[in-house]
């Protein structure tokens, strides 16, 4: 009897398992598409919705794959592409395009190109990164400044305070928070936010010349110049502006610090006005945008693509196709920036539909690359190699969180550092 | 087998030492417990109660709210169906994985104790080295192999890593329980014609349900919480929960949910607890027996 | 269902199989063949692998795998990276104090636990209980008890303690301390569990025999007890010293290497240049140096177990 009980029970196990699987197996299904993203918080994740309603309306299917970060992200990436089976669509910064395009793993997008003029109506920044061996493998979803200072415009107006234009009256209106018992800066000690901090600093300290000599061109020379010992000697100042807790905060908790007036400032891209969006907040109300102390005459770019990497099934050819050209369409791009606080990455969109910030973002994006003084923004992949940004923000967020590293040390680091990057 | 109570005294100060010894238990008991104990606290108060009191505060107005967000409709990137997928690949990873390595390892300490050839105990070295094997060694080539079998971003994949870098573990504690056994009991059987499989079914297996015990809970509390392996070779709605409950806590959307946060810890760890309260006696005994002692 | 009590009888019945003489080479030789899918397994995943990153190690690899020989570059970039530098030095503090207090504490839990305590089991399952954790919930757990703001520091400030400040996870200087707390939490148990079983097995006889020579508690534990714990104490040392090294989710769930690096670990450093900075050969190169560093300490011990052993059972 109780063999009989317990033969029936691994039998039935046995069943439940095998069918259990072969329902986890059959989720691979026609035209659905596995898009591999690191737009998780609030805004982002509401902006990528914006391109995932337009593309599942057409008909296709969205498989989620969320990364907590560009790291996760490309962990995942490599584990997968090494494992032969790459996500179908991938988010990534336009300057890791090319690291796989030369791997030749992306599909080449050439038609749909064609076929939308994208060469042009694409902002023209974009068109390098993404247009290679002259084919396109990557779709824009936006174009975003990096430099930008935010902050409460009511605890400003409270103090009497205007957006500080040059670094002394930065460290003016800092100090006037800081006795006004106000955080003056917030910032989250995770290293990219505290590199795009730097880069706004070597922008003021060294001008936009030097930010071409030595992030554009990298040349070695200017890497290790006194003015970039002076950049540092200038960043070391900001320590004295953040509050003690800032390791490891996310963005976006900092930039709900200065919605709640709990800091003043904010050095951060675009995207934090997204969060602003999302909770309701007006700009020159509850807000103000302004371009950072000494960088009025600089834009700093950081823009993300969708690449689409070549898969044994030939099905999902029309999907990759489909959600390339929905994430290009006029009004998904207008839709998502709005959403993510962004501008669209083309050129030929009604910039009366966005808000004031977004509006001076474009302007100053036209502005800046009439003067030779549009960059791609380093803390972000943009300028360097992922690996080369990586030292890059690990000798920056070392030295900010670190207050006993001297400049000098600092620079000695990032020049020897780089050196042993081969490519 | 016996306790020693070697600090002995007369009287008073006899009563005064069991004092402190109680003291001291009791107070490394209590450390022992606070962090769960906070975050049974924190997992079951709203935000807003967060916000204004401390860690340790008892809940004024407890809920149950963020315990149901958490397995439900918290948000992991931009799917809010809180941890049940994830939990779900978890226990489909975890169930078949003990089950097949456990029986490897026991035929295999059974093989290299009972049915001794020249060089046994170069074999057991031999497969000893991947209890210590630094798993980061193997992520590449492991991730190409996996490619090439078809299994990989799935649990089968998991399951398939989980059972082979098992082994050493399960044959490790099955070959130190069998070298334990006298040789007599398997020899007589063997007298009586009954071969390998037969000794192994009916005579040895039931003498080793301890061993038996202890490596299913070692395998199913390592397999649950591994998340290194998880993390490189799954993503997205094939994770299991450690990967889920990191996502969640390493994204936040507007205001950290501490609460929820707290809740999706305490769910995780439910299961590999409720082995402990329910199987630890035996994992202890079965210590004891000998099993992890190299 | 009719298909899998059809499939179980086909595997169950096979006697041509074991005739003839197939049937006396599976007799003969049935422990090699029990034994054979393991060798072969642990031939490939652990012995192959390990010889393939060794390789890499020797590689221009960057991205991907890139077979082009380049000697020890990968090693010279790796001892100058001043991140990996930092992790070789977080793993000896932390290698140090983890076993260390690890072993301390469990020793005190299992000589405490061995005085004829009541309610033993339920303390020994208070203290035992963190190991049945994820490294995960663990270090979540501790972030938030140690989130400077919100977790201990504003306990004690509500208590009074008004510039109590409490911020050792934020702090260069004190991070990797919080990870040891946190480690030695989760596995004190587990070492105190060994103890007492090697507490168990010593004979009271020896110890009667001290008292009567008048050596009175504590003596008796430093003179006899402890020293009869050798054994142990070399099993505890193994066990912990190769988790230390391998130390990984508990830095990533808990800090995440920060702030400024003074978590860093190799482990996550060579994760970080193998799978988000495209460094493969310096993560290779990391990977085998975290690997000779356990050889280093495992094989000696497992050279002398394997000795006794087969002395012991020969």
């Amino acid at each position: 009897m109780t063999k009989n009980w317990q033969g029936y029970m691994v039998r039935a196990l046995l069943a439940a398992t095998v069918f259990s699987y072969a329902a986890t197996a059959s989720v691979a299904e026609e035209k659905k598409l596995e898009v591999l993203h690191f737009f998780t918080a609030g805004s982002e994740a509401a902006a990528i919705g914006v391109i995932k309603d337009a593309f599942t309306a057409k008909g296709y299917g969205w498989v989620d794959l969320p990364a907590t970060g560009t790291d996760t992200l490309n962990q995942v990436l490599r584990s997968r592409v090494t494992a032969g089976s790459p996500p179908n669509a991938v988010l990534m910064h336009s300057n890791e395009v090319k690291q796989w395009v030369d791997q030749g793993a992306l599909v080449d997008l050439s038609p749909i190109a064609t076929k939308g003029n994208w060469d042009e109506v694409m902002s023209k920044g974009l068109i390098p990164h993404l247009k290679l061996n002259g084919s396109y493998y990557g779709v824009p979803t936006t174009v975003e400044r990096t430099n930008w200072l935010w902050y409460n415009k009511k605890v400003f107006d409270k103090l009497g305070l205007q957006p500080p234009t040059t670094l002394d009256e930065f460290h003016a209106v800092a100090d006037k928070l800081k006795a006004a018992g106000v955080i003056p800066l917030a910032i989250g000690g995770v290293n990219w936010q505290e590199a795009t901090l730097f880069e706004t600093v070597l922008v003021a300290v060294g001008g936009p010349d030097f930010y071409r000599k030595a992030i554009v061109e990298q040349n070695e020379e200017a890497l290790k110049s006194e003015t970039m010992i002076k950049v540092f000697d200038e960043f070391r100042n900001m320590n004295k502006y953040v509050d003690p807790n800032y390791p490891g905060r996310d963005w976006n908790i900092a930039a709900k610090m200065v919605m709640t007036g709990e800091a003043g400032m904010q050095v951060l891209g675009d995207y934090v006005k997204g969060e602003m969006v999302l909770a309701n907040l007006k700009p020159n109300v509850d807000y103000g945008c302004a371009p950072p102390p000494g960088n009025a005459q600089t834009y700093l770019s950081v823009s993300t693509a969708f690449v689409f990497f070549k898969s044994k099934d030939a099905s999902v050819e029309a999907a990759q196709d489909a959600l390339a050209e929905t994430t290009f369409d006029s009004t998904v791009q207008l839709g998502f920036n709005l959403k993510k606080g962004a501008t669209p990455a083309r050129t030929d969109v009604d910039s009366a539909a966005l808000d004031f910030c977004a509006q001076a973002s474009y302007k100053a994006q036209v502005d800046a690359a009439s003067h030779g003084q549009a960059f791609p923004a380093i803390s972000h992949f943009e300028a360097w190699s992922p690996a080369k940004s990586g030292i890059f923000m690990d000798v920056v967020s070392t030295f900010f969180e670190q207050p006993s590293m001297t400049s000098k040390a600092a620079v000695d680091q990032l020049v020897t550092g780089l050196k042993t990057i081969s490519e | 087998m016996s306790t020693h109570e070697v600090v002995l005294g007369t009287g008073l100060a006899h009563r005064v030492t069991r004092v402190v010894i109680y003291s001291a238990l009791l107070f490394m008991a209590v450390i022992y417990v606070f962090p769960l104990l906070v975050v049974v606290l924190t997992s079951l108060k709203s935000l807003e109660e967060l916000r204004v009191g401390t860690i340790i505060d008892l809940p004024a107005a407890p809920t149950m709210q963020p315990w149901y967000q958490a397995m439900f409709t918290a948000c992991i990137g931009t799917s809010c169906n809180g941890l049940a997928p994830y939990f779900v690949n978890s226990v489909m990873m975890v169930v078949p994985a003990v089950l097949l390595s456990t029986p490897i390892g026991a035929v295999n300490g059974f093989a290299l104790t009972h049915f001794k050839f020249p060089g046994h105990n170069w074999v057991f070295a031999f497969l000893l080295f991947g209890v210590f094997i630094p798993l980061q060694i193997v992520l590449i080539p492991l991730a190409y192999v996996m490619g090439s079998l078809g299994v990989a971003n799935s649990v089968v994949g998991l399951i398939l890593v989980h059972v082979i870098y098992g082994i050493a573990f399960t044959t490790l504690f099955f070959r130190n329980f069998f070298v334990t056994v006298p040789h007599e009991i398997v020899d007589a059987a063997r007298m009586d014609g009954a071969r390998f499989l037969q000794i192994f079914r009916r005579i040895v297996l039931p003498i080793a349900i301890p061993t038996v015990v202890v490596s299913v809970i070692w395998q199913f509390t390592h397999i649950w919480n591994d998340y290194l392996l998880a993390t490189t070779y799954t993503s997205g709605l094939t994770s299991p929960v450690t990967v889920g409950l990191y996502n969640m806590v390493a994204s936040t959307t507007g205001t950290k949910e501490y609460n929820v946060n707290m809740a999706a810890v305490f769910l995780t760890a439910l299961p590999t607890l409720l082995v402990y309260v329910f199987a630890g006696r035996y994992f202890l005994r079965g210590l004891v027996a000998g099993s992890v002692k190299g | 269902m009719e298909m899998l009590s059809l499939k179980s009888e086909i595997l169950t019945v096979r006697p041509s199989l074991e005739t003839g003489r197939v049937r006396t080479f599976v007799g003969r030789y049935t422990s090699q063949i029990a034994l054979a899918p393991s060798v072969a397994i642990a031939s490939i995943f652990v012995y192959g692998f390990m010889l393939w990153t060794a390789y890499i190690s020797f590689s221009a690899s960057g991205m991907l795998p890139d077979y082009h020989w380049v000697g020890l570059r990968q090693y010279y970039n790796l001892w100058s990276n001043p991140i990996w530098v930092q992790s070789a030095k977080n793993i000896v503090v932390f290698t140090f104090l983890y076993i260390l207090l690890t072993t301390v504490v469990g020793l005190f839990l299992a000589i405490l636990l061995d005085q004829k305590i009541r309610a033993e089991g339920a303390l020994r399952l208070i203290y035992l209980y963190p190991m049945a954790l994820s490294f995960v919930v663990t270090g979540t757990a501790w972030k938030w008890i140690l989130n400077p703001g919100l977790g201990m520091e504003r306990v004690l400030r509500n208590w009074g303690w008004e510039d109590f400040r409490f911020d050792w996870l934020v702090n260069p200087r004190f991070a990797l301390y919080t990870v040891v707390l946190a480690g030695v939490w989760q596995a004190s148990g587990f070492v105190m569990a060994l103890f007492l079983a090697g507490l168990r097995g010593i004979d009271e006889d020896l110890i009667k025999a001290a008292r009567l020579d008048g050596a009175g508690g504590p003596s008796i534990y430093r003179r006899i007890i402890i020293p009869l714990l050798g054994p142990t104490f070399v099993t505890v040392a193994v066990v912990l010293v190769q988790q230390a090294l391998r130390t990984f989710d508990l830095v990533v769930a808990l800090t995440n290497g920060g702030p400024a690096n003074s978590t860093q670990v190799p482990a996550t450093f060579m994760y970080k240049q193998t799978f988000e900075r495209s460094q493969l050969g310096v993560g290779a190169a990391s990977a085998v140096m975290i690997f000779m560093t356990i050889l280093a300490i495992v094989v000696p011990y497992l050279y002398t177990s394997t000795r006794k052993a087969s002395d012991e059972h020969a």
